[in-house]
């Protein structure tokens, strides 16, 4: 104890996605997805060389021939630090952000070298994601269970009835028999295009207004959503859901096990996690960006693992900080 | 080509003033100012440790020999760079937490070293106002005047104005001069670092001027904040007594000289953390849920000029195994029954 508490690593990633959601913001609703992304990307970069971290991307912008910055195996920070597993997203929903639709966020996880679980050749996976108050509420087995059981259950465990919750589905084809399926054991469902990383952290956030996110979404944004998922304190369950030609046969070449169901505990083995996320649109958790004239505001939240501390963080920016993180954006 | 932004202290000085709010909120109204103030100087202080900084106390507790921990002249942090000043002030109105009062709140600042106004003496006359009156004030004028141009300044009128001042005999004439002069005063038991910052964030708190005799160590605190949210403040040293002019003689200064915010903070690169020990106009303070704890904080930088607020959610439990039950209050409560 005498070495005092430890240093709290997500007060300096806030200022990573802070920096994202600040170079994205000017991208809301142009139609366009990669500008919004690229300057993301660019802006996340110069923030995290400040974080006294030897970071590894694990989970990045993509392999390192296809994308220029943030890809898988670039090492991040400043090097003088512990080193640690890198996990990015800078704009989760970069089509929720062209189409200025709510909920597009800038988000980062990091937590000590090799302990997040490697994707791989996985693109999809199959999720269930609750808070704190209904951990006890599900079990390995509630992803092949008919979904009326598994919210029965979760109902159950948040002395409510079924009725009283509000579930997070991605709107896609494939979810048409899931959506079908919760709206006749009586939930209410919240219906988004894309961004599970973000339902997944208003499943675990207590008081949010969503209870529970279901459905298969993207692999390494289910790794992001372990780090929040643990540092929250909530429940998670994640297997693999091939869903593009030829992922099938390229994830049991790769010797990962699909009917493996993995916790957040398998997706991140550490409890020394720290998440940052900001806002670019407005949504559930946080307002977006927001511009002034005199500068911009943004919103946070930033967690730590160990300490279980969860911090929200409304910051006023300078106009002067804004145009240096997106000095023309368009 | 964009340029790398360094570290903000202030996102790490917030858990330094987060420990101490956590810590004497435990104490609110037993009536025990020691025990109060021993919780917080010893969470601060357990926090500060872990800093990567280089520090060096020149606001803190009292000096050498008076007080064990967070004495001026103390080393705090790992040790490791950037060297830098250290103004703490664990509890801003421990009267008020001591009674349950409201306005307790947690402060630290921190800047370049050896850029931090120190004195012997205890007090110091201020009038410190924001942004937008910048320019405006002059310590040696009348009231009257002073008002006329802050009102000027930030286009309303005098008696849309209000002036907070602490609640004490000396400031009767003041009190009088404001009267006239025709704006709203607000009397402040204690505690004047928080209506200072307030004064600068007008539009936000409804307060726009601090005026009148309070703390020196509070001022340079004051000013650490004002540098980030470019308020303008001047001061003047107030000696109490006989002994106190004395000390002013043997400091080379005297009452005529005006202390301007770059002479009290003459940092470029200054942070300061505030967290709420009780509920305040300014933060809320400490509350209590069933396991956690939520703090409310203020976190500011003079480069950025960025402001940040943060609610956090403390849990308990998973605390105590970090840091021992140096949160709950128990061990002060005791030593102090």
């Amino acid at each position: 104890m005498s070495d005092g508490p430890g240093r709290d690593l997500a007060l300096e990633l806030v200022r990573v996605t802070e920096a994202a959601a600040l170079a994205a913001g000017r991208w809301m609703g142009r139609g366009r997805k990669e500008p919004g992304d690229e300057a993301a990307v660019a802006a996340m970069r110069l923030m995290l060389a400040t974080v006294e971290i030897e970071g590894v991307v694990v989970i990045g912008e993509g392999e390192k021939d296809e994308a220029p910055m943030l890809f898988n195996g670039e090492i991040v920070g400043n090097g003088m630090g512990p080193r640690m597993d890198v996990a990015v997203d800078p704009v989760e929903g970069t089509s929720l952000l062209a189409h200025g639709r709510p909920d597009a966020i800038a988000v980062i996880a990091i937590a000590p070298q090799g302990t997040m679980w490697s994707p791989g050749p996985a693109f999809y996976m199959d999720k269930l994601v609750v808070g704190r108050d209904a951990r006890e509420a599900i079990s390995p087995a509630s992803l092949a269970a008919p979904v009326a059981e598994t919210l029965a259950a979760i109902a159950g465990a948040k002395h409510r009835p079924v009725e009283d919750l509000t579930v997070f589905v991605l709107d896609k084809p494939r979810h048409a028999k899931l959506i079908a399926d919760v709206r006749a054991a009586g939930a209410r469902v919240l219906l988004r295009t894309d961004g599970d990383v973000a339902g997944a952290l208003m499943a675990a956030t207590p008081g949010s207004g969503v209870d529970v996110l279901i459905g298969i979404g993207g692999t390494p944004e289910g790794v992001i959503a372990a780090c929040a998922v643990r540092a929250l304190g909530g429940a998670m369950l994640g297997q693999l859901a091939p869903q593009k030609p030829g992922e099938r046969v390229a994830v049991i070449a790769a010797g990962l096990d699909i009917d493996l169901v993995l916790t957040e505990r398998d997706l991140v083995r550490s409890d020394d996690v720290f998440f940052a996320a900001t806002g670019i649109t407005d949504g559930v958790l946080m307002p977006g960006v927001r511009y002034t004239g005199e500068g911009a505001t943004t919103d946070s939240i930033v967690m730590r693992g160990k300490s279980g501390t969860v911090r929200t963080i409304h910051a006023e920016h300078r106009l002067e900080k804004v145009m240096h993180l997106s000095p023309k954006a368009y | 080509m964009i340029e790398p932004m360094d570290r903000n202290l202030a996102l790490e000085l917030v858990r330094v003033t987060e420990a101490a709010a956590l810590a004497a909120a435990r104490l609110m109204g037993r009536r025990d100012r020691d025990a109060a103030d021993q919780a917080a100087v010893d969470a601060m202080r357990y926090t500060l440790s872990s800093m990567e900084i280089d520090g060096t106390v020149v606001i803190g507790e009292g000096e050498k020999g008076e007080t064990p921990m967070l004495y001026v002249g103390e080393r705090v942090g790992k040790g490791t760079p950037p060297a830098v000043d250290v103004a703490v002030d664990p509890i801003d109105g421990v009267t008020l937490l001591a009674n349950g009062r409201p306005g307790a709140l947690s402060v630290v600042a921190v800047a370049e070293r050896h850029t931090l106004f120190f004195t012997h003496l205890a007090y110091m006359d201020k009038i410190a106002v924001g942004p937008k009156a910048r320019g405006a004030i002059n310590i040696n004028a009348p009231v009257q005047e002073n008002l006329r141009r802050i009102a000027e300044a930030e286009g309303r009128e005098v008696d849309e104005l209000t002036v907070v001042m602490l609640d004490r005999p000396r400031h009767e004439r003041l009190i009088k001069e404001v009267k006239e002069a025709g704006a709203r005063i607000k009397l402040i038991s204690e505690g004047d670092v928080a209506p200072g910052i307030m004064a600068a964030m007008e539009e936000d708190t409804g307060i726009d001027v601090l005026m009148g005799i309070g703390g020196s160590p509070e001022a340079v605190l004051i000013a650490c904040a004002l540098k980030c949210l470019g308020g303008d403040m001047q001061c003047r040293l107030w000696p109490r007594d006989e002994r106190e002019r004395q000390l002013l003689a043997e400091e080379g200064r005297d009452m005529d000289r005006i202390f301007t915010v770059d002479d009290l903070c003459r940092g470029d690169n200054v942070f300061v953390a505030v967290t709420g020990i009780t509920d305040g106009e300014l933060l809320r303070g400490v509350r209590y849920t069933g396991g956690y704890a939520r703090t409310t904080s203020l976190m500011m930088r003079s480069i950025s000029g960025g402001v940040r607020w943060m609610e956090a959610k403390h849990d308990l439990k998973r605390l105590r195994e970090i840091a021992g039950p140096r949160y709950e209050g128990v061990k002060h409560r005791q030593a102090h029954r």
